[in-house]
């Protein structure tokens, strides 16, 4: 069967350092998969290049059978991919303007509809919805990340180290966010160092030095006795 | 001394209005206009010489010359900045290209205008002094800061009330997680880009009032003018650009009541002082990522 998104040898370079080669991922409607590697794997990087942020050396990129990488990041979006990014939010806009943002292509009184949807999702943003984005926490922040990239539903998901500076209880509550977003579907791809992420996964890949060096489900990762000395010896169950 | 400060705070609407575009093209942009102060230029030159031919009133030449220029401003942005935005270090292409782009413009407006100042002397905002707190002041000036200040309320308006002025705030912070937010980045910089023109040749349409005659040099000056007051109110933030402006007028004013012979130095002067004391501006966050 066709997947429903594809990025087939994937090859990209910042000037002559090279730094992903051959990346292949195939990811099925609805389904979710992290992408485990260590600092410096390729991780952002690869996103980038899945966005059109880092041009491709070579590589194709197919959403619902569709070609998309000769299109403009923006108009990826258009497409459906979001991306989350290790920022996720714009600090100098305040939180309503941030969804606003994130709703970009929507008619306004779409926009509006959508925005008080998440504030009764997310009822922390909603109390402080005219705050600026940089006065939140850590935690506040990736929330308000993960509401801004759903305010027009997402075909496929994006998203880098959602739980970067986060501390173990905050990772709980993202986990938890994405868990409850799992249930009615974007199709997810997570870059994570962090192993909880797994919980909510079905898949997994392993990036190392720019190439896939593990693919297969969540349960086959567990199984695996180099990825498990990788990721489990350190980063804990 | 009142009437140094109330003076100052009319010429600093007025150096707000001069400045406050350089500091859009550089919010969105990363990028310094170095021929900001050329449209300023143009626009006094187009006023005084709507005015001498056809006896057009500044405030209308002052519309329409905003407007022209923010349609050059469009066009002039598609041809240069996503050329320049492909080369291998964007930063000093712009400058180079900018700075080009100023030495053409002046060397036009010579061939065009010659190098005697020109200016409009009748006193199109009627001959009565306006008074404010009992002091006496030119008509002009004080239309001339009204007009600033209406002009920096559409602007504020438009950034901090409408979606697309959200999407240029959102291209200041990060180009790059605006782009991925779905934001065509190059429509909203080519817009405020050309805003950022018509705003100067807004300015330069009440010049032959607040500058004095114009001549085809006046760009350069301007520009390093433009540039303290957005370096003092800090880079890529609209409101302190307003903050800078009042700061930078009132300064200009009371130096030119008490040390006249220095006022000249006065753009430089306070470059130094702010790069010495806060170099992110007195409005500036403690660090803003490029
Ligand atoms: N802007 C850049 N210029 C040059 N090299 C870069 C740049 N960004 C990343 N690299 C290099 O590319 C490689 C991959 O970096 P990348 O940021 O994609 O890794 P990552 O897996 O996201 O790491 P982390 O977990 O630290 O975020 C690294 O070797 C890095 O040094
Ligand atoms: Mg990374």
């Amino acid at each position: 069967m066709e997947p429903f998104f594809a990025a087939r040898g994937i090859e990209a370079a910042y000037g002559r350092l090279q730094v992903l080669w051959g990346v292949d991922l195939e990811l099925q409607q609805g389904e979710v998969a992290v992408l485990l590697g260590s600092n410096g794997a390729g991780k952002t990087t690869l996103l980038k290049a899945l966005m059109g942020l880092r041009p491709l050396l070579q590589g194709e990129i197919l959403l619902g059978g569709q070609h998309v990488e000769r299109l403009r990041p923006d108009l990826r979006v258009q497409r459906g991919i979001h991306y989350m990014t290790e920022l996720g939010v714009f600090p100098n806009l305040s939180i309503d303007e941030n969804l606003q943002v994130g709703g970009f292509g929507l008619p306004r009184h779409e926009l509006r509809r959508r925005i008080d949807e998440l504030y009764e999702t997310f009822p922390d943003l909603a109390k402080l919805h005219s705050a600026s984005a940089a006065s939140l926490s850590g935690g506040q922040r990736k929330m308000l990340g993960v509401a801004k990239a759903v305010v027009v539903p997402p075909r496929l998901l994006l998203m880098d180290e959602p739980s970067a500076g986060l501390s173990p209880r905050f990772v709980g509550e993202v986990v938890a966010v994405l868990r409850n977003l799992r249930e009615n579907g974007p199709t997810m791809l997570i870059a994570e160092q962090n192993v909880k992420f797994l919980e909510i996964a079905d898949r997994a890949y392993v990036l190392d030095g720019g190439r896939i060096s593990f693919r297969g489900t969540v349960q086959e990762l567990e199984a695996d006795d180099a990825v498990r000395q990788a990721y489990f010896g350190v980063g804990g169950h | 001394m009142l009437y140094a400060l109330i003076a100052g705070v009319l010429f600093g609407l007025y150096y707000a209005l001069i400045g406050l575009g350089l500091n859009l093209t550089f919010g969105v942009l990363r990028m310094v206009n170095l021929a900001h102060g050329d449209f300023v230029m143009i626009g006094g030159f187009a006023a005084v010489t709507a005015f001498s031919a056809w006896h057009l009133h500044p405030l209308w030449s002052l519309v329409l010359v905003a407007v022209l220029i923010f349609a050059v401003g469009i066009a002039l942005y598609y041809v240069l900045v996503p050329r320049i935005a492909a080369t291998k270090d964007p930063e000093m292409i712009s400058l180079v290209l900018f700075f080009g782009l100023s030495q053409v413009i002046e060397a036009l407006a010579v061939m065009r205008f010659g190098n005697n100042a020109q200016s409009i002397y009748e006193p199109v905002f009627g001959k009565a002094p306006v008074s404010i707190l009992g002091q006496p002041f030119p008509a002009v000036w004080v239309v001339s800061g009204l007009v600033s200040l209406l002009a920096l309320l559409l602007v504020y308006l438009y950034l901090y009330r409408t979606r697309i002025g959200y999407s240029t705030r959102a291209v200041m912070a990060s180009r790059e997680e605006a782009e991925v937010s779905g934001i065509s980045v190059h429509k909203v910089s080519a817009i405020a880009f050309a805003i950022g023109l018509g705003l100067a040749a807004a300015a330069g349409a009440l010049a032959p009032f607040m500058l004095g005659g114009i001549t085809p040099d006046l760009g350069v000056g301007l520009t390093v003018t433009a540039f303290a007051v957005i370096v003092l109110g800090s880079l890529g933030n609209p409101i302190g650009t307003v903050a800078g402006g009042l700061i930078y007028g009132i300064a200009l004013m009371l130096m030119q009541t008490y040390l006249p012979s220095w006022s000249a130095l006065l753009p430089y002067l306070l470059l130094l002082l702010v790069l010495l004391v806060k170099p992110s501006g007195l409005f500036g966050r403690q660090v803003r990522s490029a």
